[in-house]
């Protein structure tokens, strides 16, 4: 059995009355490919929320590695090794794209290394870093620009690789294959692949069947606040909650 | 005796309330409506005060003259703050909703308005300098004496008249399509557009009001004070802004308690600690209200919460 | 240098730093509408510390700005509580409350103001510009720069990237009173007298446009800004209500053409693009 890296356990929350995680416990196994799927308002995006910490949940904890992560603020979750992207994209408008990934840095510098002028490319303050990684993933083109006269495919690009400078060893994606064409989306996959390859655990959450089937080793699926399935790919096909969830039941 | 001036002072302060109402009106609808913050108000009213002033000083236009002349220039004193007011919505506010949207950065039309602000004070002061003028009306003194108690006859009415005003625009708001069309463009003016509120049409009637407030407030004061300024802006537009966070910015009853409450606190404190310690209660009073219940007395909650 | 030429440039460094001061909150998002107070607070304590206290022009000023950074640092904590307009108008009260403070206190000299015995030179304030000017620079080219700009345009999100939203709102705020009182106790030395009058919300309302209209996303804004609208007036020579009238038009008008202002990130890389025929970075 391979190690636990995140453990949800129990974990409710409601807005207003209205309860949107109901009992939801499932575990992300260490170096997986981990897919979070279900229909619109199934509550996947508050469960990002609460791992990530934007939310506190009203019952159940939170676990990463270990830690009790439930109280944690949730400014210093990236410290700890858990960084994420947004569904719709959220890039600073007025930075540029070296600046942006830039950013995704900040968690593991000290006060010493905030001080430094980025500009001088020393070593030290992850400039030169920030470049390669944007020449490694092809748009070291756009380094210069601000990000909001780009492309989609473009910033969902950089949302990813902002998440990623922060070394995380759990990668929470919301949604990142959403509005791709098929081309970005090989390339999104292909990219994704490369990241698993490097150690990091993929916690995704996505609609796109063929794109989480192609990628993903394990699947967990919700709907309406609850976890109706947690196992593999193929098994989905066969599950009657889950059909029942995407198909409508019979009655 | 400590008693009855007090009592005095309560009804000083209710009066000089009453001056600030209108213009508290004015900010919190701009406020409620469009989210914005329309700093050109203060200049408005000046506006309107000194035309007012210019016209009965120097006479009216076309040789026009007659026993009622203070009125008629004060009239146009107010059809000129309308008119200014519908400037300021073509060059800021229109302007940037068409060209940027809701999103953008709401310090844009802001900025602007403060331009304004400047446009129309300096342009008076060019044109009559700085000094505080006289303005004779045919009531020159008119204090009721009531149980002993002094009470001045246009301030009681002009207390009444923008008591009255402000509670024909809450039925104006609440009973009518213009009404209905004003919230939900306050709600939402994309969904507003949608619906088929023709939202460049309604927005400038906003504007109509905020100079018509403004024009008739600084009529009410020239004709109680007997005088007029180019700064006369200036100290009622500080005052009405702190009365519109009191009352809860987009609320217009919360306009005419905080009115009342900054004239009170205001006088009161002129009588108990000395004439420069007003500034001091009004704004920390303010500064109290806006970090610990900044929605004010009667005041929404979404409403300015928008990001710079 | 004639008197005039020294003069205008005294206001000229004045103003600039004033601006940093205020372009410092402004690049965290945060509108501060209260310049002039924190102006006044660094000008009396100068005038204090100078005439009863005897204090040297360097301590002095030094002093200046540790008083008016503190008083920042004080008031950040409830300030940074309230949002948009509501902050806006927050920090406009409090350059009222120390207004009013001054005129009701006499050991302030209340409405007559205090005239300031010791005086320096604009070289001086000029010296001190620069340096101002040069850690603006600085400062918005470090990370911590970098988190500035991050937590003006998504604080959420900036959060979420480990940087502490709320330390770097208040350390700029707090910064921002520094910088200010320092430029207020300048003042006071280079015109030997200050009064509560003159730090009015027409000054506030000066800085604040300076900086937006120079513009927030890059440290050449308020440079830009501030000599722009110091040096503009001066050179067309024109009377002070004049000058204003023309002031509120240009404002009216930029806000049309450029609303981000003068200086952007965009027009930036253009500029540097044309120059060295690459993009900078």
């Amino acid at each position: 059995m391979s190690d636990t890296i995140l453990k949800i356990s129990n974990v409710s929350k409601s807005f207003g009355g209205v309860k949107v995680l109901e009992n939801v416990t499932f575990e992300v196994e260490k170096g997986n490919r981990h897919a979070l799927i279900g229909p619109n308002g199934a509550g996947k995006t508050t469960l990002f929320n609460v791992i990530s910490g934007i939310h506190e949940p009203d019952e159940g904890r939170v676990f990463f590695e270990e830690n009790d992560l439930t109280q944690f603020p949730s400014r210093k979750r990236i410290e700890k090794g858990l960084s994420r992207s947004f569904q719709n994209i959220r890039l600073m408008p007025h930075l540029s794209v070296l600046e942006n990934v830039m950013l995704g840095q900040y968690s593991r510098f000290g006060i010493a290394d905030l001080l430094k002028p980025l500009n001088f490319s020393i070593e030290s303050t992850g400039k030169i870093e920030a470049t390669e990684t944007l020449k490694r993933f092809r748009i070291d083109l756009y380094e210069g620009r601000t990000v909001s006269s780009l492309p989609y495919g473009v910033r969902k690009k950089i949302e990813v690789v902002r998440a990623l400078m922060a070394k995380p060893r759990l990668l929470m994606l919301d949604e990142p294959a959403a509005g791709l064409n098929t081309e970005e989306t090989d390339e999104l996959r292909k990219f994704l692949n490369e990241v698993s390859d490097s150690g990091i655990t993929l916690l995704l959450v996505d609609h796109d069947m063929p794109f989480v089937n192609s990628l993903c080793q394990q699947v967990s699926v919700m709907n309406f606040g609850q976890l109706i399935y947690n196992g593999n790919v193929p098994g989905l096909r066969k599950d009657k909650k889950v059909l029942d969830a995407y198909l409508g039941s019979d009655d | 005796m400590f008693f009855e001036q007090l009592l005095q002072q309560v009804i000083n302060g209710l009066m000089l309330g009453s001056i600030y109402i209108s213009v508290a009106v004015a900010f919190t609808l701009t406020i409620g409506i469009l989210n914005f913050l329309n700093f050109t108000i203060p200049a408005l009213y000046m506006l309107a005060g000194m035309v007012g002033w210019s016209l009965s000083h120097y006479g009216l236009p076309f040789g026009i003259s007659g026993p009622l002349n203070w009125a008629v220039a004060l009239l146009i004193g107010i059809v000129c703050a309308i008119l200014g007011s519908l400037l300021v919505e073509r060059f800021t506010y229109r302007y940037f909703k068409m060209k940027h949207g809701d999103a953008t950065e709401h310090a844009i039309p802001l900025v602007s308005s403060l331009g304004f602000l400047l446009i129309f004070e300096y342009l008076i002061l060019i044109a009559h300098g700085s000094d505080t003028r006289g303005f004779s009306t045919p009531f020159s003194n008119t204090d009721l004496r009531l149980f002993g108690f002094i009470i001045s006859i246009p301030q009681f009415l002009s207390l009444i008249f923008s008591i009255l005003i402000v509670a024909g625009l809450s039925v104006l708001l609440n009973r009518t399509k213009l009404g209905r069309a004003l919230r939900a463009i306050a709600e939402n003016p994309e969904v507003a557009t949608l619906m088929g509120i023709e939202v460049n049409k309604i927005v400038p009637i906003v504007f109509v009001m905020t100079g018509f407030l403004c024009g008739v407030s600084a009529s009410i004061f020239a004709i109680n004070y007997h005088e007029v300024s180019p700064y006369m802006g200036d100290h009622v537009g500080t005052k009405a802004i702190a009365a519109m966070v009191i009352g809860g910015l987009g609320s217009v009853w919360g306009a005419i308690a905080g009115g009342l409450i900054v004239g009170l606190s205001e006088t009161l404190s002129i009588y108990f600690f000395g004439a420069s310690s007003a500034q001091i209660t009004v704004w920390g009073l303010l500064l109290i209200l806006l970090v610990f219940k900044p929605t004010g007395l009667f005041g929404h909650n979404a409403i300015g919460k928008g990001k710079f | 240098m004639t008197g005039y030429m020294s003069g205008v440039l005294a206001i000229l460094g004045i103003n600039i730093i004033f601006a940093y001061s205020i372009y410092i909150t402004a690049a965290t998002g945060q509108l501060n509408l209260g310049g002039a107070g924190f102006q006044a607070i660094g000008a009396y304590a100068s005038a204090i510390l100078s005439n009863e206290m005897g204090f040297p022009i360097g301590l002095t000023l030094i002093f200046a700005s540790i008083f008016g950074g503190l008083i920042s640092f004080l008031i950040a904590f409830p300030i940074l509580r309230t949002k948009g307009v509501y902050m806006v108008l927050a920090t406009f009260a409090i350059a009222e409350i120390v207004a009013g403070v001054i005129l009701n206190s006499d050991y302030l000299g209340g409405p007559t103001g205090i005239v300031v015995n010791d005086y320096i030179e604009t070289e001086l304030i000029l010296i001190v510009a620069v340096t101002v000017v040069l850690f603006g620079f600085y400062l918005m080219s470090t990370r911590i720069g970098l988190a500035m700009r991050a937590v003006h345009d998504d604080d959420a999100v900036a959060n979420l990237m480990g940087v502490n939203t709320r330390a770097i709102q208040i350390g700029a705020f707090t910064l921002g009173g520094a910088i200010a009182g320092l430029s207020g106790g300048l003042y006071a030395l280079y015109f030997g007298f200050v009064e509560a009058q003159y730090f009015n919300a027409n000054i506030s309302i000066f800085v604040l446009l300076f900086v937006l209209i120079g513009g927030t996303q890059t440290a050449w804004g308020p440079l830009i800004g501030a000599s722009f609208f110091t040096l503009i007036p001066e050179a067309l020579r024109i009377g002070d209500d004049w000058r204003f009238f023309i002031f509120g038009i240009i404002i009216v008008g930029m806000m049309i053409v450029r609303p981000e202002g003068i200086v952007t990130r965009d027009a930036l890389d253009r500029v540097w693009f044309k120059i060295l025929g690459k993009t900078n970075v």
